[in-house]
């Protein structure tokens, strides 16, 4: 391999634009015009990752399972002998695809949901029975042999029900817990007018509180997404919370070559298009992915630059940063938000002399 | 060979409530220390040759003996080595 290209690790295929939940909170733009690659442009996407050295696919959408041939698309990358991390709202999971998945054997799998209400979550998700259907798919996978993680979608209106969440969500079979707090992209930006995200002082207490007290309490794991800059020490290494952007590129579900899924939003952070690109040439040549490779983390802006965890970190999430800023180089909101107000851990930042 | 092992420049120590580490900022290594950790590596200070940091730990620690205190300090020490917290 050439110096300066990077090994490409996972590509995050968005293999289709719509979905059966129209969620308040969705970052991806959906799309359900009928423009999704067919199956035989699926695996087409499938052998050129293949080509270009990915060993996983992370499958997600719009609904992955809205697909009727999803599972021939898992099928065939199984065939390959890549991996999959699926990402699902759970509702279209029944025994038979459960069943299926595990035959297949699927990595990791992690279904959404937001509460132990069902009218909350319904609600949220725009859907009447989303909550119950949810459930019964986490059920279902538990049942195929799974231990799904559980992902809970958090803004001011959740954020009380957590505990209550925890126990749940430990009772009906999850491996884990992850909150995603809510972000300023896409459909989220009325939460954002509507001062319904958790600030950055919300979320340094949300931490401590479910490191010192809800997860001893629940006896479950609980990862909340948030900058390591604001993770226990100790935590750090089993926190996951950084993107991997040096080794990850996204294929959204009209074979679109992008970011990740923002580029169903921002056009210029595309690459291409599987129909007429390669996915290699464009890993290993793209501009856009030369400049990230070449200035993450070495260029990064604000308080991300002195931040001492920056190449673990890589700027947390550079997709949010350009939609904010138009600038791949931007310090991520919450951290500089956190900076300005004094709530970024001195302990953390890196002081020339100490 | 000199033993005494000393910092490499800029090397940190944060001492926060969740835990204690080093950060390396050439390298953007982190190592976070126990107690021992944090105690073996003060002395690390350029003066003390590792046969002074054994004794110090087999008294300080109430190690099982001497043997297994300079085993599990090589065994420590190479971890700071591999992520250069020492001078070459």
């Amino acid at each position: 391999m050439d110096k300066g290209i990077f090994k490409l690790n996972s590509v995050y295929l968005y293999v289709c634009g719509g979905c059966n939940l129209s969620c308040r909170h969705c970052w991806i733009k959906p799309d359900s015009d009928g423009n999704d690659l067919t199956l035989e442009g699926m695996k087409e996407v499938i052998d050129q990752t293949e080509e270009a050295g990915a060993k996983t696919i992370k499958i997600t959408g719009g609904e992955p399972f809205y697909r009727k041939d999803i599972l021939q698309i898992i099928e065939y990358i199984r065939k390959k002998n890549i991996n999959i991390i699926l990402e699902t709202n759970g509702t279209l999971i029944g025994d038979y695809e459960a069943n299926e998945l595990k035959r297949l054997g699927i990595a990791f799998i992690s279904v959404s949901l937001d509460s132990p209400d069902a009218g909350f979550h319904d609600e949220f998700r725009g859907l009447n029975g989303a909550w119950d259907s949810a459930v019964k798919g986490v059920k279902t996978l538990k049942k195929a042999g799974f231990f799904p993680q559980v992902i809970a979608s958090i803004y001011r209106k959740n954020i009380c029900d957590i505990e209550r969440l925890a126990f749940f969500v430990k009772e009906i079979g999850a491996l884990n817990l992850k909150l995603n707090p809510i972000m300023r992209t896409g459909r989220a930006e009325e939460f954002s007018a509507n001062n319904e995200l958790l600030s950055i002082e919300e979320l340094i207490g949300l931490e401590n509180h479910i490191q010192s007290g809800l997860q001893p309490k629940t006896k479950i794991s609980i990862i909340l997404d948030i900058p390591l800059a604001f993770k226990k020490i100790s935590s750090i290494r089993a926190s996951r919370s950084a993107c991997g952007i040096l080794g990850i590129i996204g294929v959204l579900s009209d074979g679109t070559i992008s970011l990740c899924g923002i580029g169903t939003t921002i056009d210029e952070l595309n690459m291409g298009n599987i129909k007429t690109n390669r996915l290699k040439d464009v890993w290993e040549n793209n501009p856009m992915v030369k400049f990230i490779r070449e200035n993450i983390p070495s260029k990064l802006e604000g308080v991300c630059g002195k931040c001492i965890f920056k190449r673990l970190c890589l700027g947390k999430c550079r997709a949010s940063a350009y939609h904010d800023s138009r600038s791949l180089t931007a310090p991520f909101f919450m951290c500089q938000e956190a900076y300005e107000n004094g709530l970024f851990p001195k302990t953390r930042i890196f002081n020339q002399g100490g | 060979m000199n033993d005494k092992l000393k910092p490499a420049k800029d090397i940190v120590l944060r001492e926060e409530e969740g835990g204690i580490f080093l950060f390396n900022p050439d390298s953007y290594a982190i190592k976070i220390l126990n107690h021992t950790g944090v105690f073996i590596w003060k002395l690390c200070d350029g003066k003390h040759s590792q046969e002074d940091i054994v004794n110090a730990v087999v008294e300080e620690f109430d190690a099982p003996s001497k043997e297994v205190a300079k085993k599990d300090l090589e065994k420590f020490l190479k971890t700071l080595r591999d992520s250069r917290f020492f001078n070459a």
